[in-house]
């Protein structure tokens, strides 16, 4: 006899339209979560999933305002007529940025503040605190100012703020988003913890589908302010996939889309399957980029060193040519140097030691504004690019400082499939949206050299897959494109050549393959599956690879 | 200047002390106008920034308040019509009339300056002192909304630093150049700065204010976490301050510690108004002092 679980959260029919918006954020939501239960929420960029966060969380329609509709129960009891204080005391919530959150300076402060709010005792407070820091490791960080810990701490200290109020729900809203590879790692290895040692029920939304969809117990997909799908992990994504979506992990989406009727979630049951149809016969992958010959060199680096005002070295003896006309991916840990690289490329920062040559001249000589019509910079915020009433403004208003023809207004326009946006407030828009207008802003001038500062941060899949089909329409119009990233699959996707940083020195260089080939840290989901077995490396290779055994074992 | 925790005795004094010190030296300096009183007060501060390691950081600003001392050094003496010893006599201006430079005038523009300098130097003292998260929680017994706006107040100023420097550059990436044209155009382009500032700064309190009201801030009475303890050290600063503020006070309503900047000036180095000084400036030391002391004898460590 199986035991019956116990629905700890039960929305029935939840409607939901900010204030001042145009469409319903959340439209007849039904939705259970268990007691202790792992759920993960995906889907696209204004699909609705912080909005379900945060109506889970109780801050719909208490702080944003808006029009309500519907029950939202926690624990047998409606979050509405709950006090603000049982509210804090039932749901906790994480955010995307842990900057925006954090209010004290230092961690044990941090951690106490919503204990303070909640009025405990002094002892009681001195016990959670010991207690939290303890349990996720940040015990010997407790008198460290926040400003002092890395993306991936400070996030830790938020939810270490969160469990300390001691919730019954955990809701966290792409907590990983604004974190390098090896944070949201730890990060979200945290959360199984909690879950599977505490029992803590976890509401997890997230797009990096790879390293959380095997975590969950059920995945919800929202589309529209809907839920799409509903179910375990493996028959949500046979579900996305049948829909043609792509809110799936690689390894699940390589073996959905070569045929494989139960595709596995993670890279070691991918791998199980590969090894069993290693022995079939198949044809050899190209490979991303391979067979493309050597590029005439549009900018080098010669030896740089740079070393920030009260901070480290970020380059040292630093020595690199960028290959025109191809698309090359820049990788690298925290720290490396990559965003100083292509500062040094956009002439924003000039070198202590060393040359840095673009399109035949030395940076040092030129003025980095006069610089930004052959040479686009994007950094990693695209907020900071705009402040303009509307996009159409903010891509007039580049067309002036550039100097260039009104057409090219257009012409990016029509280049980025931007038209519907026209008169939307840029600051209104998804992270996506706000990304592309800001690339927008920037390819008005006409630029040859594209520098993009992890341009994938915080974009679902759909948006990745339309930001690298555009990068790929640019260097087809010639364009050298050197994109910044830890995102390791989407360069395996997109790029050609890839050029690896480590202690602000140029570790490896080459083409993609050849980077990637063996690499453990560097390497895409793809490549990890498929290391030993064959070089692959993309989505698409691996798919070809795979149809071609399956096809071969089912005709034995 | 923002304060870093550097594990120093003076950073473990009560707020009451530090915000006593600070608190008493601004007051002396608004109060007196005698050039040696202000002097001494800006010398007490800068022993306290010597123990605080943070006389270098504290350079830089006393670097960007430079171009208000300069003013102040060159408007006064050019505009004030008063003084008698005249070093100067220029020509005739309509509005203004004839331009005298009186060594009155220059001296009494040199009083204010080091008054400037000395309220500065007693504000540096503060923000390398005391950790602002225990000025929140001395005051957020009794007014928890006010502690944290101030709080974060404090939390915003870097954040909006490292924004300027950010908007800057994306903005020196589309081709604005923030050092060509006219003084309009630069401000123009400044202006983007500063509309971009706004908004990532509104965005950012938003965000802020949703995070506090999820972890119940507001839901009703505080209680708070840590608590001050009061020391032997505090005691010694609390008196000192008491002792130089009474000492300065009366000097000042005595007369002893008011100076004749005008119609000539007085002379500088006077007995009756040396002897109060003899009190002031050790009572002041104290911080200085014991943080000394504090690196030297063990002795001490253990007493205080």
């Amino acid at each position: 006899m199986g035991v019956e679980s116990l629905a700890l959260v039960e929305i029935e029919n939840l409607n939901y339209r900010y204030p001042g918006g145009r469409g319903p954020a959340l439209s007849g939501i039904n939705l259970r979560v268990d007691e202790g239960e792992f759920l993960l929420v995906i889907g696209p960029s204004g699909g609705g999933k912080s909005s379900l966060g945060r109506a889970l969380a109780g801050l719909l329609p208490r702080f944003h305002g808006g029009f309500f509709g519907g029950r939202l129960r926690c624990a047998g009891r409606d979050l509405g007529a709950l006090q603000p204080r049982e509210l804090a005391r039932t749901v906790g919530i994480v955010f995307q940025d842990p900057e925006k959150q954090l209010i004290a300076t230092t961690v044990e402060r941090e951690v106490a503040f919503g204990l303070e709010n909640l009025g405990l005792g002094r002892a009681e407070m001195r016990r959670r605190v010991a207690e939290v820091l303890d349990f996720l490791g940040l015990g010997h960080l407790r008198d460290s100012p926040v400003h002092t810990l890395s993306g991936g701490q400070q996030q830790k200290v938020c939810l270490a703020a969160a469990l300390a109020m001691r919730p019954r729900v955990l809701v966290l809203d792409e907590p990983t988003s604004q974190l390098d590879p090896g944070g949201a790692e730890d990060f979200l290895h945290t959360l199984r913890r909690l879950n599977e040692e505490l029992g803590t029920t976890i509401v997890l939304i997230e797009h990096r589908l790879e390293r959380c969809f095997h975590l969950a117990d059920r995945v919800v997909l929202l589309d529209g302010g809907k839920v799409l799908l509903d179910g375990p992990p493996a028959a949500v994504a046979r579900g996305a996939v049948a829909r043609g979506l792509p809110f799936v992990p690689a390894v699940t989406g390589v073996f959905a889309r070569a045929g494989f009727a139960e595709p596995p979630l993670t890279v070691r049951d991918g791998r199980r399957l590969l090894r069993a149809l290693e022995s079939a016969p198949g044809v050899s992958p190209g490979g991303a980029g391979a067979g493309s010959g050597p590029a005439a060199p549009v900018a080098a680096v010669k030896k740089v060193w740079y070393v920030y005002p009260d901070g480290p070295e970020a380059l040292r003896d630093c020595s690199w040519q960028v290959p025109g006309g191809r698309l090359v991916a820049v990788f690298g840990a925290n720290g490396a140097g990559k965003s100083t690289l292509l500062k040094h490329l956009a002439g924003l920062l000039r070198p202590n030691r060393g040359t840095v040559t673009v399109l035949g001249r030395d940076t040092r000589a030129q003025n980095p504004a006069r610089m930004a019509r052959r040479v686009a910079f994007l950094a990693q915020n695209p907020g900071d690019y705009l402040f303009g009433d509307t996009v159409a403004g903010e891509l007039k208003f580049s067309r002036r400082r550039l100097g260039v023809q009104p057409g090219a207004v257009e012409a990016v326009f029509r280049l980025l499939g931007l038209d519907r946006l026209r008169d939307a407030n840029p600051r209104d828009l998804s992270v996506g949206e706000r990304q592309l207008v800001a690339l927008g802003a920037l390819l008005v001038g006409g630029p040859e050299i594209l520098l993009l500062d992890e341009p994938t941060r915080g974009l679902d899949p759909a948006w990745k897959q339309r930001l690298g089909r555009t990068l790929k329409d640019l260097q087809a119009q010639g364009k050298t494109v050197v994109v910044a990233t830890h995102d390791i699959d989407f360069a395996a996707e997109w790029a050609e050549e890839a050029v690896v940083l480590s202690g602000g020195r140029v570790a490896g260089n080459g083409a993609l393959p050849e980077v990637l080939e063996g690499a453990l840290y560097y390497n895409s989901q793809v490549g990890r599956m498929f290391a030993g077995i064959a070089p692959v490396y993309t989505v698409p290779d691996a798919v070809r690879w795979l149809e071609a055994r399956h096809r071969a074992a089912a005709a034995r | 200047m923002i304060y870093r925790e550097k594990g120093l005795f003076l950073q473990t004094l009560h707020p009451a002390a530090t915000c006593a010190f600070t608190g008493g030296v601004v007051l002396l300096a608004l109060v007196i106008n005698h050039p040696l009183y202000l002097a001494a007060l800006l010398v007490v501060c800068l022993a306290a920034l010597a123990g605080l390691h943070a006389l270098r950081s504290g350079a830089g600003l006393f670097l960007f308040c430079l171009p208000v001392v300069v003013l102040l050094l060159l408007i006064n003496p050019l505009v004030a019509p008063h003084g008698t010893t005249v070093l100067w006599r220029g020509p005739f201006l309509p509005g203004l009339g004839s331009l005298t430079v009186s060594l009155e005038a220059v001296g009494f523009a040199c009083g204010m300056a080091l008054r400037l300098l000395a309220v500065l130097a007693a504000f540096l003292v503060y923000s390398a002192a005391l950790n602002p998260d225990r000025v929140f929680n001395l005051f957020a017994g009794r007014a928890p909304r006010a502690a944290v706006i101030f709080l974060l107040a404090l939390r915003v100023y870097p954040a909006l630093l490292r924004d300027y420097a950010r908007i800057r550059e994306a903005q020196t990436a589309r081709g604005v150049d923030f050092d060509a044209g006219s003084v309009v155009s630069r401000l123009a382009s400044r202006m983007l700065v500063a509309r971009g500032m706004l908004a990532t700064s509104l965005e950012r309190a938003l965000e802020i204010a949703e995070s506090m009201y999820a972890r119940g801030f507001g839901s009703g009475p505080r209680t708070v976490y840590f608590t001050e303890s009061w020391r032997p050290r505090d005691g010694l600063v609390l008196a000192g301050v008491l002792v130089a503020v009474t000492a300065g006070l009366l000097a000042s309503l005595s007369g002893r510690a008011v100076y004749n900047y005008y119609p000539v000036l007085d002379p500088v180095f006077r007995w009756e108004a040396l002897v109060p000084l003899g009190v002031l400036i050790p009572a002041l030391l104290t911080p200085a002092l014991l943080q000394w002391g504090w690196n030297r004898w063990l002795w001490l460590r253990s007493k205080i």
